[in-house]
């Protein structure tokens, strides 16, 4: 990448340093390239800068006004991926697929002020462009009968109707909701200190911006309770602030690095000017160029700005250093050297940038993941563009700048540096054997930690521990169960009673999952209004029946938000929490909803009804049943065959005795379990066994004798989504990712590697240090409990592409003083003085890059940092060890004839 | 002499009249929309109601409603088939019953639900009664153009309402409101009413077609009269539980 730019740049500072620009190349192979381009940049200077400031002026105000940051998680998978799929149809289908939540904590949320509050809030939120609608105390669905006998289908507090509400009215409201299932610890804290209100959002919405404005129109209204915003839009909208606050505080951070770094390495204003300003167009090229192309900023590509300045500065050293190798050849009183320099430099620029290049793009031909092959698009893109710009638009703008001779001290005797790495060298070449063992139980031991890697997504992991968002989640979770949706799809007709009983099961089944909170569904409704038609919150036994009660139903947002207009698939939806483990449950709830029977048919009882159907109405009442018990005891031992006897045991003549079971049921909990619940649940679970219309499943139905041959049967399917779904399609593919672009990688880097060393062993030797670095980075991310998320997956690849480079320009040194004759032992510590010390230098500045992103707001590029500066330094010292230990080991004939005849040491 | 003092005073009588029609207070205004709009003594009418979602889906359901007065309304479902005969009463002081049949079953609906959507319509409760706006709203504003009074109008002191404003336009010629447009509790447009295909039926000025919008959801409702009976002399034990539940 900057590699290649920087020391084109250099090149050209130092021909242009000898005023022999224009044209001492020898003119053959690459030289004679090198010339004909030198000459082509030379004579159209003019039009070059000129094209390059239109170029910059132009990205630089796309980059302004079109650059845009896209923290939605979904969007980071394909459309395609099944999970993100249903989540999209969901937010056609119900209105809205993406919550806000708020909270509002007061002493006694029942106190007349504080409702007035809470009305002010969701009539401010539903006021509000992206919503979709609002659920909250004074604007949630309430089903009850009145005092006269009537149903009242309305809002549980109206203040539209009784704007005045009292203390006194406020006291029985308290005992009402309190009292109610539905809106305890769903609506209303248990403790009645603090409420819930729901935000759905438009499909349409731009997440991060209307979670924005619903916390400044809240904040506007100046209340004095206390206020928390929960939910993946405001994660989202903290996300967006945080990448704009690293892309803020890290850019300054980097350049004042860099410019350390540079002058420290030139000497010279001009130095440090001209590699900063070259690598900040490149920036806005790069950046320009993706808001031209409508791609957002996204998590991962946040890192861009940052790694193009940060690697920028390495090879710059890498070649001053060269040059300080032999200072009378770089200003020596002739061009020639200086050409030579060049055009001995040319081919390994091109071939650096290309394996850079190709170590990028492993990221397009990796991933799954939408972001993560951007990330590998514009990278190597900005890798490019440095190139285009090092090697025309830098040559063009010193060729009018007046260059003066500079002052050269002739060092005498080897550094401090060159000293140390002497002595390496002699330590190496003395124990060459245990250094490669040792290099091998370190790989081992880094293989060895690869299982233990954590995969982890939660958008939650991003933040800091003592960010905002987390005590939010945490008093949202503590509450109200948790943050995060939980979506299961029943497709079928909604309004058929056996799809709606399968709804109310697969209810009280997540009530029972660890984690799991505020199950809603339209079967919750149908059963609250069906207990004052009929008494028992229970499903009717007929179509019909819950087509009347739905007639009260129609058109309340509540329902429009969990069945679809069309009623042909309705919605069953929940939350839930952070710390629990997702893999456990969403393998649970596909197992639930792979086992559920979908396919039923009509059946009348009879006197003479066969017993394969009393089995089931029992087992089915039990396995219900089973939930409300494992709902207040999770750990209760207790199976569906205990509750089964249990209600075989108050069978009589076909009929069941629902209230004896279920008090004899109930005893099945310790009474510390019991609440004043119980009963009436496992009651209403336990009605449908004495109906006479049935619905029965297929594998029942087809076993009876009386089944009807070419009955109508009642079908529906169950999928479930939810963003614990999607993170872990996000884990699978990071892990994917990984490994397929590290493979495409390495394979890409080897070829480079050997058209460059023109030896497929020399090729495999030099891979070698940096495959070390992979695995141990690997086992520090097992060991050290470093997650694979969304950024560390990127550092295998970006490391061996980066670090590569090191084996580069060992290998080529140590090659070029072996053919030259030198014995092995000799060349290897030649090269180690020379090539050893630049790596030295270039590793520390690679480092410091790095750890720039320490200071980063995000967590995941926090850990990017300290892995991909730790490899750096493992590569390093690999480089400087492991490598020649193992030319050493090897035979050194591999190196050609060819190469030995018109060899000489550079 | 007489005679032409006779004809000066039958002019200036009739200028005064001219003047005093054109100065018509705003508040009769609202009252002629009211004797317009509620001037049938009763009707029998078939409605075919067409819900229209944003993405132009229709559902079409049917429906006989008997209306006596403004203030007693019967309303049976006939369409579709798993919704025919569910009922719908309304009668004086906000009492309002529902029948369904599969129940077999009359209960009364709470009378605080006015703001509750009926069947799955852009109509509420509140919107199916007030057709009687001067009982609840006085003007704020009236302006005339083109031939079109535009009324705003609020809410009078000690009613309430789901709305915070409405805007009506009716015609000048014949009182006859062709656009109603509804205004939420934070003064944004909600909701819009337009009558359509206004012809003039045994002396009554009828909008065969009513379409509700909420502008919020793009969703629509139109109520078309299919069939119609005015004035039969409808008797009010039609008006009656025991009515609703045959």
């Amino acid at each position: 990448m900057l590699y290649i730019g920087q020391n084109d740049r250099i090149d050209f500072l130092v021909i242009l340093n000898k005023k022999s620009y224009a044209g001492e190349f020898k003119r053959c192979g690459m030289n004679s390239f090198m010339h004909g381009f030198s000459r082509f940049v030379y004579k159209f200077r003019m039009p070059i800068l000129a094209v390059t400031a239109l170029i910059t002026v132009f990205l630089g105000y796309e980059l302004a006004t079109k650059i845009r940051i896209n923290t939605d998680i979904i969007s980071y998978l394909p459309d395609t991926d099944r999970a993100v799929a249903l989540s999209n149809e969901i937010g056609d289908s119900f209105g809205s697929n993406e919550l806000a939540l708020i909270v509002v904590e007061a002493d006694d949320i029942f106190n007349p002020e504080v409702i007035k509050h809470v009305d002010l809030i969701t009539k401010t939120l539903k006021g509000m462009e992206g919503i979709s609608s609002v659920t909250s105390l004074t604007d949630v669905m309430d089903i009850k009968e009145g005092a006269d006998g009537s149903i009242e289908v309305g809002k549980l507090i109206d203040m539209d109707s009784n704007p005045d509400i009292s203390r006194e009215s406020t006291a029985k409201l308290r005992e009402y909701t309190l009292a109610k299932k539905i809106y305890r610890g769903k609506v209303i804290s248990p403790d009645g200190r603090s409420t819930l209100i729901a935000a759905f959002l438009a499909q349409e919405a731009r997440k991060d911006t209307t979670a924005k404005n619903i916390k400044a129109a809240v904040k506007a209204l100046g209340l004095k309770e206390k206020i928390y915003f929960g939910g993946t839009p405001f994660m989202m909208q903290s996300l967006t602030e945080l990448m704009i606050n690293d892309l803020i505080r890290l850019v300054p951070i980097v350049t004042i690095l860099i410019v350390i770094t540079l002058f420290l390495s030139f000497g010279t204003i001009r130095g440090v000017l001209v590699p900063l300003v070259s690598v900040l167009i490149s920036n806005v090229w790069v950046l320009g160029f993706m808001a031209m192309c409508g791609v957002p900023m996204t998590v991962i590509s946040t890192v861009i700005p940052v790694l193009l300045i940060a690697i920028g500065t390495a090879p710059s050293i890498h070649i001053l250093s060269k040059f300080d190798e032999d200072p009378q050849k770089r200003y020596g009183s002739t061009g020639e050297e200086s050409v030579n320099a060049f055009s001995e430099v040319g081919l390994r620029v091109i071939l650096t940038s290309l394996t850079v290049i190709f170590g990028f793009t492993s990221f397009i031909f990796g991933s799954y993941l939408t972001m993560i092959r951007e990330f590998g698009i514009f990278m190597s893109i900005g890798v490019f563009f440095a190139l285009i710009i090092s090697v025309m638009v830098i040559p063009a703008v010193l060729s009018y700048v007046k260059v003066g001779e500079k002052k050269i001290s002739i060092r005498k005797g080897p550094t401090f540096a060159e000293r140390i790495l002497e002595k390496l060298g002699k330590f190496v070449i003395s124990y060459r054997v245990p250094v490669l063992v040792i290099s091998f139980i370190f790989a081992v031991v880094g293989l060895a930690g690869t299982p233990f890697i954590k995969r982890g997504f939660d958008m939650v992991d991003f933040f800091k521990a003592d960010h905002e968002v987390k005590a939010t989640n945490a008093a949202v979770q503590k509450n109200f169960g948790g943050t995060k949706p939980i979506q299961i799809v029943f497709r079928g007709d909604v309004q058929n009673p056996a799809l709606l009983r399968q709804m109310r099961k697969t209810d009280k089944y997540l009530e029972t999952v660890e984690g799991m909170a505020n199950p809603q569904s339209v079967s919750m409704m149908i059963a609250e209004m069906d207990d004052i038609m009929e008494g028992g919150r229970r499903i009717p036994d007929s179509r019909e029946k819950v087509v009347n009660l739905w007639f009260m139903l129609e058109g309340q947002d509540m329902v429009n938000r969990l069945v679809s207009p069309d009623l042909n698939s309705g919605l069953i939806q929940a939350v839930y929490g952070d710390g629990f483990n997702d893999a456990v449950m969403l393998s649970d709830l596909a197992a639930y909803c792979a086992g559920m029977d979908k396919e039923f048919y009509q059946y009348s009882r009879t006197n003479t009804t066969p017993a394969a159907v009393t089995d089931y109405l029992v087992a089915e009442a039990a396995s219900t049943a089973r939930f409300d018990l494992l709902k207040r005891d999770r750990k209760a031992a207790v199976s569906d065959a205990d509750v089964i006897t249990v209600l075989n045991r108050h069978m009589k003549g076909g009929k069941l005795d629902v209230k004896k079971a279920a008090v004899d049921i109930e005893a099945m909990l310790p009474a510390e379990k019991h609440d004043s619940f119980l009963v009436s649940d496992i009651t209403d679970d336990l009605l449908f066994v004495n109906d006479t219309e049935l619905y029965l499943p297929a594998r029942v139905y087809k076993t009876l004798p009386d089944a009807v041959e070419d009955a109508e049967p009642v079908r529906f399917e169950v999928e479930h989504t939810g963003l614990p779904l999607i993170y872990q399609h996000l884990n699978e593919s990071l892990l994917k990712s990984q490994v397929e672009s590290f493979i495409y990688a390495l394979i890409f880097i080897y070829v480079l590697f050997v058209i460059q060393l023109r030896s497929f062993k020399f090729g495999f030797i030099g891979l070698v240090p940096i495959v070390l670095t992979v695995f141990m980075m690997f086992g520090i991310m097992g060991f050290f409990g470093i997650q694979l998320d969304v950024a560390t997956v990127l550092c295998g690849s970006i490391a061996l592409g980066i670090g590569i480079d090191y084996a580069i320009h060992f290998s080529v040194r140590f090659k070029s003083y072996s053919v030259a004759g030198l014995p092995v032992k000799e060349a290897v510590l030649e090269t180690l003085r020379t090539t050893g010390k630049a790596i030295t230098i270039n590793v520390t500045a690679v480092t410091m890059g790095f750890f720039t992103m320490l200071f980063a707001g995000l967590v995941p590029l926090q850990h990017f940092a300290i892995l991909v500066a730790t490899a750096m330094i493992v590569s390093g010292t690999g480089t400087l060890t492991t490598l020649p230990a193992m030319l050493l080991k090897s035979n050194p004939k591999f190196l050609g004839k060819s190469d030995r005849k018109k060899g000489e040491i550079k | 002499m007489k005679r032409l003092s006779a004809v000066v005073l039958s002019f200036l009588l009739l200028c005064c009249c001219t003047v005093f029609a054109a100065a018509e207070s705003p508040e009769q205004v609202l009252k002629n929309i009211d004797a317009v709009v509620g001037a049938p003594k009763d009707q029998n009418v078939k409605l075919k109601i067409m819900l229209v979602d944003r993405a132009g889906k229709v559902n079409i359901r049917e429906m006989q409603q008997y209306q006596k007065g403004t203030e007693m309304r019967l309303a049976k479902f006939l369409s579709p088939a798993d919704q025919k005969g569910i009922g719908f009463l309304s009668l004086p002081n906000d009492v309002m019953y529902l029948y369904q049949p599969a129940f077999k079953k009359v209960r009364a609906i709470a009378s605080h639900v006015k703001n509750t959507k009926f069947a799955g319509t852009d109509f509420t409760y509140e919107d199916l009664q007030s057709f009687n706006m001067s009982e609840k709203w006085k003007v704020k504003n009236m302006t005339e153009k083109d031939g079109m009074y535009v009324l705003e109008l609020e809410l009078k002191e000690g009613k309430t309402s789901d709305y915070s404003k409405i805007v009506i336009t009716a015609r000048t010629d014949d009182n006859f409101p062709v656009k109603t447009e509804l205004f939420d509790r934070t003064g944004k447009a909600c909701k819009t009413l337009v009558r359509e295909n206004v012809e003039k039926i045994g002396g009554y000025l009828i909008a065969k077609s009513m379409t509700m919008e909420d502008l919020k959801t793009g969703h629509k409702t139109t109520m078309e009269i299919v069939e119609q009976k005015y004035d039969t002399g409808l008797s009010d034990d039609m008006f009656t539980e025991r009515f609703l539940a045959k």
